[in-house]
């Protein structure tokens, strides 16, 4: 026994003793026990692991049963290979780095205890995520993570727009939900059960479908779940919306751990999508899709945080693409080296925002290269990494996705190098307007504590050197190495790509000032297209949300005004009002009238006993 | 048999939680007596202390089980299941009970004596073997909840709530009575296993339809225990009257004894007419979940919504009953586990916030009150989505189990009615959490003081035992299971 | 057809029975439709008698004429009679009492078809119930627990009767 349950059960009693007590604790101990309990988890994954390399296998633990009913017959169990090592790894020392930044960031917040609360509760539905063996226990961790999420993006709730995001990414979540949901109980009629292993070398022997088939339903349910939790076209809408959290949060969960969550499931279930190449290109291309349409959104955003919640969009997309082409480690590669330096994005923004007193429009920035210059050189690192410069990690693990999908359709290739290159425009872009030029705010700029850039110093590091993990190679005996030898043209032109658009976002906000302005403008229509994120909001509000709206107004509008129950009631419920006045008029109050109803209900029961023999 | 009637060792034991509760009950009478009016607060530990050591014989009984006293008992694993389920429900009402009579200005040991009594009733409902015996323990049951419903005396809805729950009890108990009158005269006998060999053996002559109005008979009195539809309608008005500890009790204890008495009789003693059972049992416990939880919508009291909701998840067992089968059986006994602690949990919260002499058990006057008590109010909001039936909860697994076993028996019709007034409830339920964490706190909230330690304790006990059976029910389901098949 | 004299006794009981029951329900007066009730039951224990039962006869006068009714009769001192004898015997929901009692002679008549043509067996476990000493053997050998237990619920009774009498001393 290696007792895999600490893992996620350390954060889990931390949430215990800061959601119950932490009221009446002081900060420190409220610190320790946030931050302690996931240092802990953190260690003790390293202690398992110690342990159990080389993990060539699946390593499970079953500590009871949960559910054993009939046919259906569901243990606890916990599992590691090396699939969930890495994620394990990433979830919880990137984890305890944002725990660690989130103690400065949040010093001066309201609701201190309640936040770490949720946090560390978060952890544990992570881990346990990561760590289920069957895909229920996988359900619970993911609604798990969800419900987390929804409270800490309303965690200023005093905020109207961050209760409006948390019920958006609520609202929008449940359609993803509902799809995976609805996988699971395929999986349960075709398999017979739920356990990783079990499904999987079931699925083995099975042919590879063709055409559509009930594996193609399967995992193409499973991609609208992953969809709706790793917000990739159509439901990536909420998490934009979601950056009215605060920044830790944003970093945590909505760019490193739980937005990759829908990747990890795909990855997992690999050996399903293996058996349905259609649903494949339907992964390959929603990628796709979602990579361009927010790299070329994020172009725009003048919101640095925003700008940078496209940027895990678009890189979202990425990883669908690798999946989608079948290299399944490169988009795992691309989970780690993403987690580094977009947690180091996000954290860095935050450094920045903390630095200006809440200040997050790029055009009251500038010149804040010498007024912070941790947080800058830092950035910087996530900068380079993210533009895919080598030999950074970006580079390493973008190649690895580019490579694979040239050798599965060149066109692929091409428009994820054309990505790359808006990739590298918009972080650039994002970094001139940030910390070059003048100063055009009012704040007065101050460095951030140490325990907020610490975690951003060593994310630098990793972020610089992550590449050099080899996660391909390690998750070998989970998924089989992608085939094509490393083509130097096309990792040249990607770099070129990466560089090209470094250039021009140079030449645009250096060099020549004001030109970008001048291009928008002359640019008109395309332009307020995309800086509108191409009106899929307004789209999704003409075309569902308003006809649901003017179709059931009793129902939504008081669904949303008087807080979902009494609205609902009111509304769709009033047959069942009708129906429950009826019931309550039985209810006179008189005793003989009871009595008579006994002994009517007394004559139909014996009729109904004697006449259907 | 009829060499010796004197009862061995063994049989003493298989009787030994009923006997506690009688000892302990009379001591605790006594004991007012000369404690004078100062120390009768004190009586409480000494009925959790009888409560408990009745846990520890039922624990002891049940490893060693068998009939007793002439097959009038059947201490088996079964009983021993109910015998738990109605302790643990007259523990949380006791440790409700002691603020709760201090603050009415009521403490007296015959309270805990007739609680007591009430319970001992009960265990021995869950493991009679004979009609008589059914019966009896029906009385005793009865008579005790009968008074501890009017125990308040001065308060006028404590008296109408007694006098309404009595006269429409004994109505009920005497169809119950015609209907063992008849299975006598059918059978000639009372033993249920008796009852059984000469209903299935074809040459007795037993009319299947005199036995099939017995039957009926029967199930009226039962029927009547649990508040099922058309014989609830005295729930809602009794709930209500009845001091809050007492409706807590009374929703969980009474009915899962009545349960447990309903599943011995009919799946021992009547197999033999089990068509025209599951029909009325299917129309029963359709129209037991329609009229529970739509009439809940409805209502602004929540001691009301409260009976209302504890008629509609008799109807939920029902639909375990109606499915006749071993994993019916065990899913009623699961599902009545996790109800006793959801349900106490959610009137121990009503007993503590009403205040005294219950001046706020309106909805509207929990406003605001997760500001105020954000713990009572989490818990509170836990039972509730227990109650709804939301995972990792016991009421999930407790509903999960009730229409897996439904639709394993092909009922489909009526696991999806049921699903869908499920859904119905989950508003009423819905709708408290949305007034406690939602409304702004009003002046309901100025009086309101930290719960007492009974409580407190009942709300943690019950909030565990929820979570615990949400989380591993295995544990409870497995030992369910082994002993449905005993009552087969 | 000829009519024996068991059968002309067994229809006056009858008849009688039924009169008496008409009539409790329609007096005015509770305290004469109690006296009906009396005679009610007094007429089905001459039926019980008739049919050879007179264990269950005595039983009959003993604890539903006498013990039953007697309580009825307390509950009635507790009622204001005058008022009582005003007010409209029947409530507005007569009709639906009148399709329930109905619906009960019916089920009864429904089932007596079947049941009395395929007369019921004698009850085989029933050994002379009207000799009191196996009525007392079987209540204190095999019956002990029943019979002791019932204790409790006189027990159980009693407290109640003591709670719901007491005035409450303090407050």
């Amino acid at each position: 026994m290696h007792h895999l349950w600490l893992i996620p059960a350390l954060p889990l009693a931390g949430f215990l003793v800061n959601g119950l007590f932490g009221r009446r604790l002081p900060k420190a101990i409220i610190n320790a026990v946030a931050v302690g309990s996931v240092l802990l988890s953190f260690l003790w994954v390293l202690q398992v692991l110690n342990g159990l390399m080389p993990l060539e296998t699946l390593y499970v633990e079953r500590y009871a049963t949960w559910i054993a009913s009939g046919s259906l017959d569901i243990p606890y169990e916990l599992a590691i290979d090396r699939l969930s090592a890495v994620m394990l790894l990433v979830v919880t020392g990137v984890g305890l780095l944002i725990h660690i930044y989130a103690t400065g960031y949040m010093s001066h917040e309201d609701g201190y205890y309640r936040f770490f609360a949720y946090l560390n509760l978060f952890m544990f539905f992570m881990l346990t995520l990561v760590l289920a063996n069957n895909y229920l226990l996988l359900f619970v961790g993911w609604e798990g993570v969800g419900l987390c999420s929804y409270l800490l993006i309303g965690f200023y709730y005093l905020k109207n727009s961050a209760t409006t995001a948390g019920n958006k990414a609520f609202i929008v979540n449940r359609i993803g939900d509902f799809g995976f949901a609805l996988a699971i109980f395929l999986i349960f009629i075709q398999f017979g059960t739920l356990d990783f292993p079990a499904v999987f070398s079931a699925a083995q022997p099975l042919p590879a479908e063709s055409t559509a088939g009930i594996l193609t339903a399967i995992c193409l349910l499973l991609m609208v779940g992953a969809a709706g939790k790793s917000a990739q076209v159509p439901l990536y809408v909420w998490l934009p919306d979601a950056m009215e959290g605060p920044t830790p949060v944003s970093a945590l969960i909505h760019a490193a751990t739980m937005v990759t969550a829908g990747v990890y499931m795909v990855a997992r279930s690999s050996a399903l999508y293996l058996k349905a190449p259609l649903a494949m290109d339907v992964v390959a291309l929603i990628g796709l899709l979602t990579a361009v349409l927010a790299a070329t959104i994020g172009m725009t955003q003048f919101d640095i945080k925003k700008v940078f919640a496209y940027s895990t969009v678009s890189q979202l997309g990425y990883m669908f693409l690798a999946l989608g082409v079948g290299a399944f480690s490169a988009g795992i590669f691309h989970v780690v080296t993403h987690a580094f330096f977009k947690a180091l994005l996000f954290l860095g923004a935050g450094s920045v925002i903390h630095a200006l007193e809440g200040e997050q429009d790029l055009r009251h920035m500038g010149g804040l290269r010498k007024k912070i210059p941790i947080t800058f050189l830092t950035l910087a690192c996530a900068w380079v990494a993210i533009a895919g410069v080598p030999p950074f990690s970006g580079f390493h693990s973008k190649d690895e996705i580019l490579l694979a999908a040239h050798h599965h359709a060149p066109w692929m290739y091409w428009i994820g190098v054309v990505t790359a290159g808006i990739t590298a425009f918009y972080v650039s872009r994002a970094m001139f307007l940030c910390f070059f030029g003048k100063y055009r705010g009012h704040h007065h700029p101050h460095e951030s504590p140490v325990s907020m850039w610490g975690p951003l110093a060593v994310l630098a590091l990793l972020s610089l050197g992550g590449g050099y993990t080899h996660i391909p190679q390690f998750l070998a005996p989970v998924f089989p190495l992608a085939e094509g030898a490393h083509d130097f043209t096309l990792v040249a032109i990607s770099v070129a790509a990466g560089l090209t658009g470094i250039g021009l976002a140079w030449f645009l906000y250096i060099a020549k000032p004001g030109l970008a302005d001048s291009i928008a403008s002359n640019l008109g229509g395309l332009y307020k297209l995309v800086y509108n994120k191409y009106f899929v909001d307004e789209l999704y509000f003409a075309t569902i949300i308003n006809p649901a709206i003017a179709g059931s107004r009793t129902v939504l509008w008081k669904f949303l005004d008087a807080g979902l129950i009494d609205g609902t009631v009111n509304g769709a419920g009033h047959m069942a009002q009708w129906v429950g006045a009826k019931c309550r008029r039985l209810q006179s109050g008189n005793i003989r009238t009871y009595a008579t109803w006994v002994v009517l209900g007394a004559v139909l029961l014996i009729f109904t006993i004697g006449g259907v023999r | 048999m009829e060499t010796s009637f004197l009862p061995t060792a063994a049989e003493y034991l298989r009787l030994l939680p009923e006997t506690i509760l009688i000892v302990s009950g009379t001591i605790l009478m006594i004991l007012e007596g000369l404690a004078g009016p100062r120390n009768r607060k004190n009586l409480s530990p000494l009925a959790i202390a009888a409560i408990l050591a009745a846990m520890a014989a039922t624990v002891a009984a049940a490893g060693n089980p068998g009939p007793a006293f002439n097959n009038m008992i059947l201490a088996d694993g079964f009983g021993a299941f109910f015998r738990m389920v109605v302790l643990s429900a007259g523990l949380l009402a006791v440790l409700c009970s002691s603020s709760y009579l201090t603050r009415e200005k009521a403490d007296s040991g015959e309270y805990y004596a007739l609680l007591l009594y009430s319970m001992t009733g009960q265990c021995l409902l869950s493991t009679a073997n004979e009609l008589i015996m059914v019966f009896i323990g029906l009385e005793i049951s009865s008579i005790a909840t009968y008074i501890l419903a009017g125990y308040l005396r001065d308060d006028a809805r404590n008296n109408e709530s007694a006098l309404k729950y009595f006269l429409l009890g004994s109505f009920a108990t005497a169809f119950l009575l015609y209907g063992v009158a008849w299975i006598y005269g059918i059978t000639g006998s009372t033993n249920l296993e008796e009852i059984r060999r000469t209903l299935l053996n074809p040459e007795s002559g037993a009319s299947p339809l005199l036995t099939g109005v017995a039957a009926a008979l029967m199930f009226i009195g039962f029927a009547f225990k649990i508040s099922a539809v058309p014989f609830q309608v005295w729930a809602p008005d009794v709930y209500q009257g009845a001091p809050a500890p007492v409706s807590a009790f009374m929703s969980a204890g009474p009915k899962a004894a009545a349960f447990a008495v309903m599943l011995r009789v009919y799946l021992t003693a009547f197999p033999s007419i089990g068509d025209g059972w599951q029909t009325m049992i299917w129309l029963t416990a359709l129209g037991t979940m329609i009229v529970g939880n739509f009439a809940a919508l409805t209502q602004s009291n929540l001691k009301r919504i409260l009976a209302y909701s504890s008629i509609a998840h008799a109807g939920y067992v029902l639909v375990a009953v109606t499915a006749y089968s071993d994993t019916g059986t065990a899913a009623a006994m699961f599902y009545l586990a996790a109800y006793a602690f959801m349900n106490i949990g959610a009137f121990a919260v009503v007993s503590h916030f009403s205040r005294t002499g219950e001046k706020y058990v309106e909805l509207n006057d929990l406003a605001g009150l997760a500001q105020k008590q954000p713990t009572t109010a989490a818990l509170f909001s836990l039972f509730l989505f227990s109650l709804i039936g939301v995972p990792l909860t016991g009421g999930f697994f407790g509903k999960f189990y009730i229409f897996k076993a439904a639709i394993d028996s092909g009922l489909i019709g009526l696991t999806v009615l049921g699903l869908l007034s499920s859904a119905v409830a989950a508003f009423y339920y819905l709708r408290i959490i949305v007034v406690m964490y939602f409304h702004e706190p009003g002046d309901t909230m100025d009086t309101i003081t930290s719960p007492a330690p009974g409580i407190q304790i009942a709300l943690w006990t019950s909030a565990l035992a929820t979570l615990l059976l949400g989380v591993f029910p295995s544990f409870v389901l497995d030992y369910a299971t082994t002993s449905a098949v005993l009552v087969r | 057809m000829a009519i024996s004299a068991g059968q002309i006794v067994f229809y006056y009981l009858a008849a009688a029975g039924i009169a008496s029951a008409i009539l409790a329900v329609t007096r005015r007066n509770p305290v004469h439709s109690v006296l009906w009730v009396l005679s009610l039951f007094l007429h089905v224990a001459g039926l019980f008698l008739l049919a050879g039962a007179e264990f269950l006869a005595a039983v009959q006068i003993i604890v539903y004429a006498g013990a039953i009714l007697v309580v009825y009769v307390f509950f009635l001192m507790l009622v204001d009679l005058p008022k009582e004898e005003a007010g409209p015997r029947f409530g507005a929901h007569w009709p639906l009492c009148l399709m329930v009692g109905l619906g009960f002679a019916a089920i009864a008549l429904w089932v007596r078809v079947p049941g009395l043509q395929t007369a019921a067996p004698a009850p085989a476990a029933a050994p002379n119930t009207g000799s009191v000493e196996s009525f007392g053997s079987a209540l204190f050998k095999q019956f002990v627990l029943p019979f002791e237990i019932l204790s409790l619920v006189l027990l159980a009774a009693i407290v109640g009767a003591v709670v719901v009498g007491r005035r409450r001393t303090e407050a």
